[in-house]
């Protein structure tokens, strides 16, 4: 990976070397690019290095937020501006990998549809008048003013927030939360509200989860997964995780042992679980998973869903005591102690008794996210809105004015687990918004200072003299040393059994985050919501998933459309089925429906929360509109997803690939070839937005896709495995063939081999006949059937603010030209150069792709197949290794360790 | 051109039996113009050999062994190129190109003999000088002698099933 | 022989040449000519609009996609060039193979040829992502140092069809070379004069002339069959070069040779019915020709029938699922009704052909030719869509639909091809008359 380099410390600059010039040009020149609003200090550049320096990335640290936690990553900054967001292995919400979410930032910051400008309904007015608005909100005390944030993991935030309430003392402050990151759940321990769970991955020989999903989308995905894989590939064959839940989820699909239970049910498995530790009697699942505690105790966590009844979840917490399980009970990342903080349903109470006259919405969405019972209380009440588009909850509000992209601000941001790192900006503000911190400051009736200063002021009263060290080291990692852990929870009192919950009618209603869009506010994001669900791989839109049982008994098949009624709502949504779905449930996704989210958002799926726990489900015609991207998951017994069970490890290679007639070819050193590891994977997509952004690949938009259409180079296959009745996910890649069937048949000689062992498509040379995607039997390939880069580009992606998204490193195709993934040859050639300038080889380890990269389960390994010691080299003599399609002579660089199979599996249940 | 008598005949038969006669006696240089190739008269009048075969086996031989070649150096050392791990020199895939341009090689160069070898294009011949010959494509048959030396009107009247005698060119 | 079993007209030979050559030369259009003109015409108009936007939008306008990366447009390429193989079959093989019944058909069905064979060369075209650099595949010296990729089909493709294309247009120019000095010499008005005295390049039909002709007439019939048959191996190749499943069979090339012949054939019992009656010449193109083709296509679809047989035997046989799955999916499958109309098309009904009164009596035989037609059509969208759509991997399963600009450019080019033949049965005389008459002379002589 290039060096590290952070903003240099302007203040100084005596002795300037060329490298120091360098990277204050880097500074400088997103000043210049901009437009500068604040001067800072530009030097000209007049003694330019031999290689061009301009050209060359620079890597910046700063911190995402998602649903307000952070995560740590590092922004490659080309010419002033940020092209493609890295994980920051120094940070623990990272350690090096990314998910969706953090890679498509990218995009959104380039938005064409971002609001540029405050606005007083069409009128645009300046900052000034929304300053004024702002003070006057909290002048004489703030009475009968509220304000409303997200989920607020800044401590700059939180410190001003906690300012402006001392001076302001009628104002509250209320904050709604519509995603929570996994495992933090409700507590009812003394003066606490909720309660993070943090296991310790190293620590853990088995994990049961029920309901609980650590490894979907969220802020703690990538350092849960991280933990879990390393756990599973450390201590194979002794970690297990058991899994209990309704509706498949990643996790549950990733169990060793899974089992489909209601959610009324999942109560019972806690109480059974507590009943079968201590030598009871339990359903063999149950039993199976309590022996495997038992046997573990010290190295045993059981994680509970946040939607568990109180008594279930004090049963789970006196499991977790008696196991002694390894696990944190930290307090919530957004949860300052000493600042007074209310949730949503506070302020639902306060507009009903009347106290709240004017509403600051800072950050969230709550038109939204609370729906009707937010909007019908909004009589008399003055709505301003600040968020960073023309929102649900901007069309209400009176006056909206945009926030600074992460990308653009200056602020702090706490992970999920407490840590806390600098946010910094890549970039100058691409439109006239405005901090998050600079805002807070307005309504305390002050202005003038900048973001960069209020953080600041955070870290110098904390560091007092050692400030100046210590900034530079966090702004050069990333990470914020030594900030205390977050206090924990005491443990949780015992409670009363729950009231045994009502089966009644019709079915269970289990919403999920949306691994696309999470909790829609990342609706209006292209990439991904072109982003497949793991499991049913639709895209552009949400759907209700049933079992294959309740499927059959409506009389419904994937793609017809039913409505769902709940408390008094209706919701029209096409049908998918899930092998492994508890029966008489309902799974949907949270997230859709919305109808202000800039052109790519709106009107994409249907909005379920207002249906409730138990819905009723009637089918309703065949026309569901369910777009996907695979439609066929079962295998038909071609071995394609192998499994291997752990007490034999060794693949019985059946499809053998023959002796080829043609004499081998000789590769040099470095060769490339890539292991995907498929029991590590875990579906969550990382690796797709990372190519995606890696190597400018464009979206089609719902309509090419449902014509059969996609442009992601990697895709996620997902394949029934009937024994197991989960859906299983290989990532395929190129396969990058030795003897490629794709080269031969091309008329033009666009499609060859290069020494190092890669499938060359030659983008200039392709004229299209397309013959190389025929006869690629894994049909890796993809076609521009239009100039979806560009001028055919859908919706207005072919806005010209996009393009300074693209990686300068890689082609933008055109139309009538195949491409495909290049095991990403920008890398490697810079690979090449930077080791032929130190006159040296290519490292082991010098060039990681893009997926491999972003990936959280650590699942691809890539380096250099002709030398036995690399890691990919080692990977290949793992006895799990197979390739796909051996049968068929291709001899693909890309090859596949099998999934294995639970020991546990074998055992008697 | 010299002149030449036309011997205008209503059927073949009578057109072969002429000129079988007249060969016999001695009459060199005939010709014949008839609407359809009469096989018959071909011993008969034994028109020198055109080599047109001969020329589209060499053009034919020829245009397949440079195709063939352009593959091969173009393949193995002009532009070598990995493709798909087959050997550079791959002439079970040359053979196509190969075969298909020998036959046009074949049938163009027998074309441009065959026009060659009749001694066309020739818009403007003696022949179409008068309206008399336009039978000699539709159904009359034409025995062409040099005037020069040829029996006299007399004997040639005396030729079976002849209808009439037309003189072309001076 | 009673008159309706003559297959050859006992006319006189000055007859036989007005009977050609006067709907060209004496008699004007008739209203039934005009309509087909216009609506030819418009057909075509409609092919070169669809060409237009496809050339602007690009090849997305079409129904395929990212596992169906072929779709109509070689389904009709290959339908066509298949076409277009029975008139060199009918010019060529049925020479050699002394054929007297050839002469009456085989101008218009070397004509046949050529038009289906250009129309067919817009596909191979028009369908690539970047159709102005076709010119790509043809070896030229050029400052990339580049030459196409010897090995892939499509570029002996472009050799085939090609050398085709010129070799039929040779074939045919020469046959007709005797039968534009028939037109020259029977012309009166000056242009028609003029125009036919230049494509007859002044034919005298000297003894000379005819030697040479038939030297290279004849040398070209007997290349003629072997250039067929590897022209549509090649095209066959496209497919059967190929790992997919279902398309990996060595039985393509020669079983698309069949298949062409078969639809060839079948079109020109189409083509001779319409001439038959347009031309008014029931006694060159009479009932026994009729009669002799529709053999022939009953021949044609009991090789059919044992070519689908023999995909079906080696699926099962080969223990390959994703072959075996084709095979299913094709008989009992989705594509169930594609492959049942092929069956019904090229093996139920051209089992009338049994029956000679069936074979001869034209609202009988005309229709199944075109179902034969139809058949052919459905079997090569069969082959183009199924298997790229239930491949090796599961997951890349799809669907095709074509879509309007699909069906608009197929249209157009039935059109341009009506349009071809309908400007041909004025301009060019249909039959051979000068091989007509050299086997009604060789009859009577006999």
């Amino acid at each position: 990976m290039p060096p590290l380099t952070a903003p240099p410390d302007l203040g100084g600059g005596a002795d300037l070397d060329r490298r120091a010039a360098l990277k204050l040009f880097a500074a400088g020149a997103a000043a210049l690019a901009s437009g500068c609003r604040r001067s800072e200090d530009m030097l000209p550049y007049r003694d330019m290095p031999e290689y061009g320096a301009s050209g060359d990335a620079v890597l910046f640290a700063t911190a995402l937020p998602l649903a307000g936690a952070a995560r740590g990553v590092l922004v490659e900054s080309r010419q002033g501006r940020p092209t493609k967001v890295h994980g920051n292995p120094d940070h623990p919400a990272s350690l090096g990998s990314t998910d969706v979410f953090a890679e498509a930032a990218l995009l959104s910051l380039y938005d064409p549809t971002r609001s540029a400008s405050p606005a007083a309904g069409n009128t645009p007015v300046s900052w000034s008048a929304v300053a004024d608005v702002l003070r006057q909100a909290t002048a004489d005390g703030g009475e009968g003013t509220a304000l409303l944030t997200g989920p607020v993991g800044s401590p700059t935030l939180a410190r001003q927030i906690r300012a402006l309430l001392d001076a302001a003392s009628g104002l509250r402050w209320f904050s709604h939360r519509p995603a929570a990151p996994a495992l933090e759940v409700p507590t009812r321990a003394a003066g606490h509200d909720r309660v993070q769970l943090w296991p310790d991955w190293e620590q853990l020989d088995t994990v049961v989860t029920l309901g609980a999903d650590p490894l979907g989308p969220g802020p703690a995905q990538v350092a849960m997964t991280k933990g879990w894989t390393r756990a599973r590939a450390d201590r194979r064959g002794t970690f297990t995780m058991h899994a209990f839940e309704p509706v498949p989820t990643l996790t549950g699909t990733k169990a060793d042992l899974r089992s489909p239970v209601s959610p009324a049910e999942l109560p019972r498995v806690a109480r059974a679980l507590l009943a079968a530790l201590d030598g009871g009697e339990a359903p063999a699942d149950v039993a199976r998973a309590a022996r495997a505690l038992a046997r573990a105790r010290g190295r045993a966590a059981v994680l509970p869903s946040a939607d568990l009844p109180p008594g279930a979840l004090a049963a789970v917490a006196e499991l977790n005591r008696r196991l002694a399980a390894p696990l944190a009970r930290l307090l919530p990342f957004w949860h300052w102690p000493d600042v007074p903080q209310e949730d949503a349903g506070a302020l639902l109470s306060a507009l009903d008794e009347g106290r709240v006259q004017r509403l600051v919405v800072l950050g969230a969405n709550p038109v939204y996210d609370l729906g009707a019972p937010f909007t019908d209380r909004l009589d008399g009440v003055r709505l301003v809105h600040l968020g960073h588009r023309q929102d649900e909850t901007a069309l209400r509000a009176e006056m909206h004015a945009p926030l600074h992209h992460p990308l653009e601000d200056w602020s702090d941001l706490r992970a999920v687990d407490g840590t806390a790192a600098p946010v910094q900006p890549l970039i100058e503000p691409l439109h006239e918004s405005r901090s998050a911190h600079e805002v807070v400051e307005m309504l305390r009736g002050r202005a003038g200072r900048a973001a960069r200063d209020l953080v600041e002021d955070t870290w110098r009263a904390r560091w007092g003299e050692r400030f100046a060290a210590r900034w530079q080291e966090a702004l050069r990692t990333g990470v914020i040393a030594d900030f205390p852990p977050p206090a924990t929870v005491p443990d949780e009192p015992p409670a009363p059994d729950d009231a045994p919950a009502a089966d009644g009618d019709g079915f269970a209603h289990v919403a999920l985050l949306s691994h696309a869009v999470l909790d829609g506010s990342h609706a209006s994001n292209a990439w991904l919501q072109e982003c497949p669900a793991p499991l049913t791989k639709q895209v552009w839109g949400n759907a209700a998933s049933l079992s294959p049982a309740d499927a059959d008994r409506l009389g419904v098949a994937e793609g017809d459309a039913v409505v769902l009624r709940g408390r008094g709502a209706a919701v029209r949504l096409p049908v998918t089925i899930l092998p492994g779905q508890a029966a008489g449930t309902v799974g949907t996704t949270l997230g859709y429906g919305r109808s202000a989210a800039g052109p790519i958002g709106s009107g994409v799926g249907a909005d379920v929360r207002p249906l409730g726990p138990r819905v009723e489900i009637e089918p309703a015609g065949e026309e569901g509109g369910l777009v996907r991207t695979q439609v066929e998951f079962g295998q038909h017994g071609r071995d394609i997803l192998r499994s291997v069970s752990a007490e034999d490890p060794g693949l019985e290679t059946a499809h053998h690939a023959s002796e080829s007639f043609y004499a081998p070819w000789d590769y040099d050193s470095p060769s490339w070839g890539m292991v995907i590891d498929t029991d590590a994977c875990s579906g969550c997509n990382a690796c797709m937005i990372a190519c995606q952004a890696e190597n400018n690949i464009p979206v089609v938009g719902p309509d090419e896709v449902a014509r059969g259409r996609h442009m992601h180079w990697i895709r996620i296959d997902a394949y029934d495995v009937p024994e197991d009745d989960v859906r299983g996910f290989q990532p395929v890649p190129c396969m990058h063939c030795e003897k490629a069937p794709c080269e031969p048949v091309c008329p033009v000689a666009a499609s060859v081999h290069d020494e190092q062992g890669l499938n060359a498509q030659v983008y200039n040379r392709c004229v299209g006949t397309r013959f190389c995607q025929a006869n690629c039997p894994y049909k890796v390939r993809r076609f521009n059937f239009f100039d979806y880069a560009d001028s055919q580009a859908y919706a207005h992606l072919g806005a010209d603010l996009l393009q300074a998204a693209r990686n300068p490193d890689v082609s933008v195709r055109g139309r009538g030209v195949m491409e495909k993934c290049t095991y990403c040859v920008q890398r490697i050639e810079a690979a090449h150069h930077r080791a032929s300038r130190e006159d040296r080889p290519i490292r082991e380890g010098e060039v990681v792709t893009a997926c491999q990269a972003a990936c959280p389960a650590e699942a691809i390994t890539f380096g250099d197949v002709a030398d036995p010691e690399s890691a990919v080299s080692r990977a290949r003599d793992d006895p799990r290794h197979y390739a796909l399609l051996e049968h068929l002579g291709t001899r693909p660089r890309t090859t596949y360790l099998a999934r294995v199979v639970p020991p546990a599996r074998s055992e008697d249940g | 051109m010299t002149a030449r008598l036309l011997l205008v005949f209503t059927d073949t038969a009578s057109l072969v039996d002429a000129a079988r006669t007249l060969r016999t006696e001695g009459v060199d240089g005939m010709d014949a113009h008839t609407p359809w190739r009469v096989a018959d008269l071909e011993p008969v009048l034994e028109p020198p050999a055109h080599g047109v075969r001969r020329t589209m086996l060499i053009a034919g031989l020829a245009a397949a062994a440079g195709v063939f070649l352009l593959q091969t150096w173009s393949a193995v050392w002009f532009y070598p190129l990995n493709v798909g791990g087959r050997p550079l020199f791959s002439w079970p895939a040359f053979g196509f190109a190969t075969f298909e341009t020998g036959i046009l090689g074949a049938a163009a160069g027998g074309f441009v003999a065959m026009i060659r070898a009749c001694g066309l294009p020739r818009l403007h011949d003696p022949f179409f000088d008068t309206a008399e010959t336009e039978g000699a494509s539709d159904d009359r048959f034409f025995l062409s002698l040099p005037r020069e030396g040829a029996p006299d009107r007399l004997r040639l009247s005396r030729l079976d099933g002849l209808a009439r005698i037309v003189e072309v060119g001076r | 022989m009673t008159a309706t079993d003559a297959i050859l007209p006992d006319r006189a030979p000055g007859r036989l040449t007005a009977d050609v050559a006067d709907p060209i030369l004496a008699r004007r259009a008739g209203r039934i000519w005009w309509a087909c003109l216009a609506l030819f015409l418009a057909l075509t108009v409609l092919m070169v609009v669809s060409l237009t936007v496809l050339a602007v939008s690009g090849v997305g306008i079409w129904g395929i996609n990212t596992s169906a990366v072929w779709g109509f447009a070689i389904v009709n390429y290959v339908w066509w060039i298949g076409i277009g193989n029975a008139g060199t079959l009918i010019s060529a093989m049925l020479l050699l193979t002394r054929q007297r019944w050839r002469t009456s058909i085989n101008r218009f069905a070397e004509a046949m040829t050529l038009f289906a064979a250009c129309i067919a060369g817009l596909f191979p075209i028009f369908h690539l992502g970047r159709p102005w650099l076709f010119y790509w595949l043809v070896p030229y010296p050029n400052t990339m140092g580049l030459v196409p990729q010897w090995r892939s089909p499509l570029v002996w493709d472009l050799f085939a069809i090609a050398s085709y294309i010129l070799f039929s247009l040779m074939f045919w120019y020469t046959g007709a070379i005797p039968d534009f000095a028939t037109l020259r010499d029977r012309a009166r008005g000056r242009l028609t004069r003029a125009a036919c005295g230049i494509l007859a390049l002044g034919w005298r039909g000297s003894a000379r002339h005819w030697q040479v002709w038939q030297g290279y007439y004849g040398a070209m019939a007997a290349m003629g069959v072997p250039l067929v048959i590897s022209v549509h191996s090649v095209v066959g190749m496209d497919y059967s070069a190929g790992l997919a499943p279902g398309w990996n069979e060595t039985i393509f090339p020669p079983y698309f040779v069949v298949g062409a012949m078969f639809s060839g054939f079948a079109m020109v019992v189409v083509l001779a019915a319409i001439f038959r009656r347009a031309l008014g010449v029931p006694h060159m193109i009479t009932d026994r020709h009729f009669d002799i083709i529709g053999k022939v296509l009953l021949a044609g679809s009991l090789v059919m029938t044992v070519s689908y047989a023999t995909e079906w035997f080696y699926a099962w046989y080969s223990g390959e699922p994703a072959e075996q799955r084709i095979v299913a999916v094709q008989l009992w499958g989705d594509y169930w009704p594609l492959y049942w109309g092929m069956l019904a098309g090229n093996c139920i009904l051209p089992q009338l052909y049994w029956v000679p009164w069936c074979r001869r009596t034209l609202w009988v035989t005309v229709p199944v030719a075109i179902a034969i037609n139809i058949g052919m059509w459905l079997e090569r969208v069969v082959i183009t869509v199924v298997p790229p759509t239930r491949g090796y991997l599961p997951s890349q399963w799809g669907s095709y639909w074509p879509t309007f600009w699909d069906w608009a450019l197929f249209a157009g080019t039935l059109g341009f091809f009506g349009l071809l033949f309908t400007l041909f049965l004025r301009v060019i005389p249909a039959v051979s008359m000068h091989e007509l008459k050299e086997q009604v002379d060789e009859e009577v002589r006999a």
